[in-house]
C-alpha cells in the first residue's frame, strides 16, 4: 500500500460533477482529491476483501445474539421497538449495503474502527467517479470497486423477491435533500433501482405523509417499499416513529440493521469475538480499555463528538459512549488514510479511501481515488 | 495457461438520471413539525368542480384513515392551517359547501432531526 502523487486532469471539476459529484469541493477546499492516489497490490487487496467478509458474518452473529437475548438496552434503543426489530430480523427482511471504516496499513491485519451499517454515504465517489477516474488516469490497472454492478444486482434481487411475494414493484427513495451529499446519494440509488427494474419516486424526508393507515407520497399514493438515507436512530424518536410499529412498509436498510450502526456493536463484538485479529478491544468503561483509545458515542456519525484519548485521560461521564483501543491509522505524506470496505448483499464489494491530516476522519476528509495491479 | 485472474472493478458504470433530481422541490424551514393536510370529498364530479378546477379533481378515495368518508370524489390536498400554508395550497375550495366531508393527512413527522442537526452522511 502506498500513496502516488500526481497530476490532476485539468478539467477534474467538471467531469467529476457531471457524475453526480457536485459537492466536490467544501468552503474552496477540494473533498474529491486527485492530487494523489492509493495504490494496492492484489494480495493487500486480498486481504481487505477476506477481512470484509469475516467482518460482516461477526456482525450478523452479533445481531443474533443480541435479538435473541432481547439485549437491545446497551445501544439505547427505545424499548417499544424491540420486538419490531427483532421480526425484522426473524423474517431476514433483506439488507442492501453498508461500509466498514478499518485501519490497515498493508502489514498488520485490517482492523474495523466501525461499521456504517445504515446510512453509508460517500457512494457515489467509491462506485462511480473513481472507477471513471481509473478508466482515464490508470486504464491498465484494476481496481476494487464493483459497486455499481453488485447494487444493480442486489436491487434485482430484491425486486424479484417483491415479485414472488406478490408485492408491488414500485419503490420510493427519501433522505435530508438539504445535505447536498444526502440528495445526491439517494439520486444514485434512485439510478441503480432504476436500472434494476424498479419503478422509482423520491421524496424528501419531511415530504412523507401520515393518512392513518398508510404512509404517503405527495400524491397521497401509499408507500410500499422505502430506501431512506435517514438514521433510524432518528426516525424512531421523531413525530410518525411510533407508526413503524405497523410494520406496513419494506424499509431499506432494515430496522434489524440500526444494531449495527450503533456503536454499542463495538464491544458486543469484543465480548463475542475477544483477540479477533480484525476487531479492537472495545468497552462501555474507560478503565478497561488500557492505553490510548478512542471515544466515541453509540449514535456519533462522520467523526462527531469523537475524541482521541491519550493512556491517562479520563472518559466522558455522560452514558452512551463506547471507547476503543487506538489503532492508529497509517500516515502517508502526513496524511492519515482510511479504509471505507463496502459491503453489498453480504459480500465485499470495493473501497473508497478517505484521508485527514488529523488522526480522526471527518465529514470534511478528502476522497482520494485507488488502483491494485 | 492458468486462468486470467478475474477483474474486480465493474465493467460498465453507467447513469441514467444523476441531475433529474433538480426537480426535487425542498421543502420550506418549517416543514419539520406535523402539518395536518386535509382533501374534500364531494358526492360527484360537479360538486367537487364548484370548489376545484377539473384538474384537481379525481374519481375514487382508497387512502383510507381521514376523518370522514362517503365521497366518490376528491379535491387536492391543502393545509388546514390557513395561516401556515404555500403559496399554491389549493385552499379549502372555493365554495367549501358541497363536501360531503373530508380526509386527514399529516405531513413532516419526519426530519426533524436532519432539520435540528442539519448533518448528513
Amino acid at each position: 500500500m502506498k500513496r502516488e502523487i500526481l497530476q490532476p486532469r485539468p478539467d477534474w471539476p467538471a467531469k467529476v460533477a457531471a457524475l453526480g459529484l457536485d459537492f466536490h469541493t467544501n468552503d474552496g477546499e477540494p473533498y474529491w482529491w486527485e492530487a494523489a492516489c492509493y495504490a494496492f497490490s492484489a494480495a493487500e487487496i486480498d486481504v481487505i476483501e477476506e477481512a470484509t467478509e469475516t467482518l460482516h458474518g461477526l456482525c450478523l452473529k452479533a445481531v443474533d445474539r443480541l435479538l435473541e437475548a432481547s439485549d437491545l438496552g446497551r445501544l439505547d434503543i427505545p424499548p417499544a421497538y424491540w420486538p419490531w426489530i427483532a421480526e425484522s430480523w426473524r423474517r431476514q427482511d433483506p439488507d442492501v449495503y453498508g461500509r466498514f471504516d478499518l485501519a490497515y496499513d498493508g502489514v498488520s491485519p485490517p482492523k474495523m474502527l466501525e461499521y456504517n451499517a445504515d446510512t453509508p454515504t460517500a457512494l457515489i465517489e467509491a462506485a462511480v467517479v473513481q472507477w471513471y477516474w481509473l478508466e482515464e488516469v490508470k486504464p491498465g490497472c484494476d481496481q476494487f470497486n464493483s459497486l455499481h454492478e453488485k447494487l444493480i444486482d442486489r436491487w434485482k434481487e430484491l425486486r424479484e423477491r417483491a415479485s414472488r411475494g406478490g408485492h408491488q414493484t414500485s419503490l420510493h427513495l427519501t433522505g435530508f435533500f438539504k445535505e447536498l451529499e444526502d440528495r445526491r446519494t439517494v439520486e444514485y440509488m434512485q439510478d441503480v433501482a432504476n436500472q434494476a427494474g424498479w419503478s422509482t419516486t423520491l421524496l424528501d424526508i419531511a415530504e412523507i405523509g401520515w393518512n392513518g393507515s398508510a404512509f404517503t407520497d405527495l400524491t397521497e399514493t401509499a408507500i410500499g417499499f422505502l430506501f431512506k438515507l435517514y438514521p433510524w436512530e432518528w426516525m424512531l424518536r421523531e413525530q410518525f416513529g411510533a407508526h413503524l410499529l405497523r410494520d406496513l412498509v419494506g424499509i431499506v436498510e432494515p430496522p434489524w440493521k440500526m444494531v449495527l450502526s450503533n456503536k454499542a456493536i463495538l464491544p458486543v463484538l469484543w465480548e463475542m469475538f475477544p483477540g479477533h485479529p480484525n476487531l479492537l478491544p472495545a468497552s462501555h468503561d474507560r478503565g478497561a480499555i488500557i492505553g490510548p483509545c478512542i471515544e466515541k458515542p453509540n449514535h456519533g456519525r462522520e467523526g462527531n463528538d469523537v475524541r482521541l484519548l491519550g493512556k491517562d485521560d479520563a472518559g466522558n461521564a455522560h452514558r452512551g459512549q463506547v471507547y476503543q483501543a487506538l489503532a492508529p491509522l497509517p500516515v502517508f505524506d502526513r496524511w492519515h488514510a482510511l479504509i471505507g470496505s463496502w459491503v453489498i448483499g453480504g459480500k465485499a464489494a470495493g473501497i473508497g479511501l478517505r484521508e485527514d491530516r488529523d488522526p480522526i476522519t471527518r465529514n470534511t476528509s478528502r476522497f482520494v481515488p485507488h488502483y491494485f495491479t | 495457461m492458468p486462468d486470467e485472474e478475474p477483474s474486480r472493478r465493474s465493467k460498465i458504470v453507467g447513469l441514467t438520471v444523476v441531475g433529474l433530481v433538480a426537480t426535487v422541490a425542498i421543502v420550506d424551514e418549517g416543514a419539520s413539525r406535523s402539518v395536518e393536510m386535509r382533501r374534500n370529498l364531494y358526492a360527484d364530479r360537479a360538486a367537487c368542480e364548484r370548489d376545484y378546477p377539473p384538474s384537481q379533481c379525481q374519481e375514487g378515495s382508497d387512502g383510507g384513515g381521514g376523518s370522514g368518508s362517503g365521497g366518490g370524489w376528491h379535491g387536492p390536498y391543502y393545509s388546514s392551517n390557513r395561516s401556515n400554508a404555500a403559496a399554491d395550497d389549493p385552499g379549502a375550495g372555493r365554495t367549501s359547501t358541497s363536501r360531503v366531508s373530508y380526509e386527514t393527512s399529516y405531513r413532516g413527522g419526519f426530519g426533524a432531526f436532519g432539520h435540528a442537526l442539519h448533518i448528513g452522511g
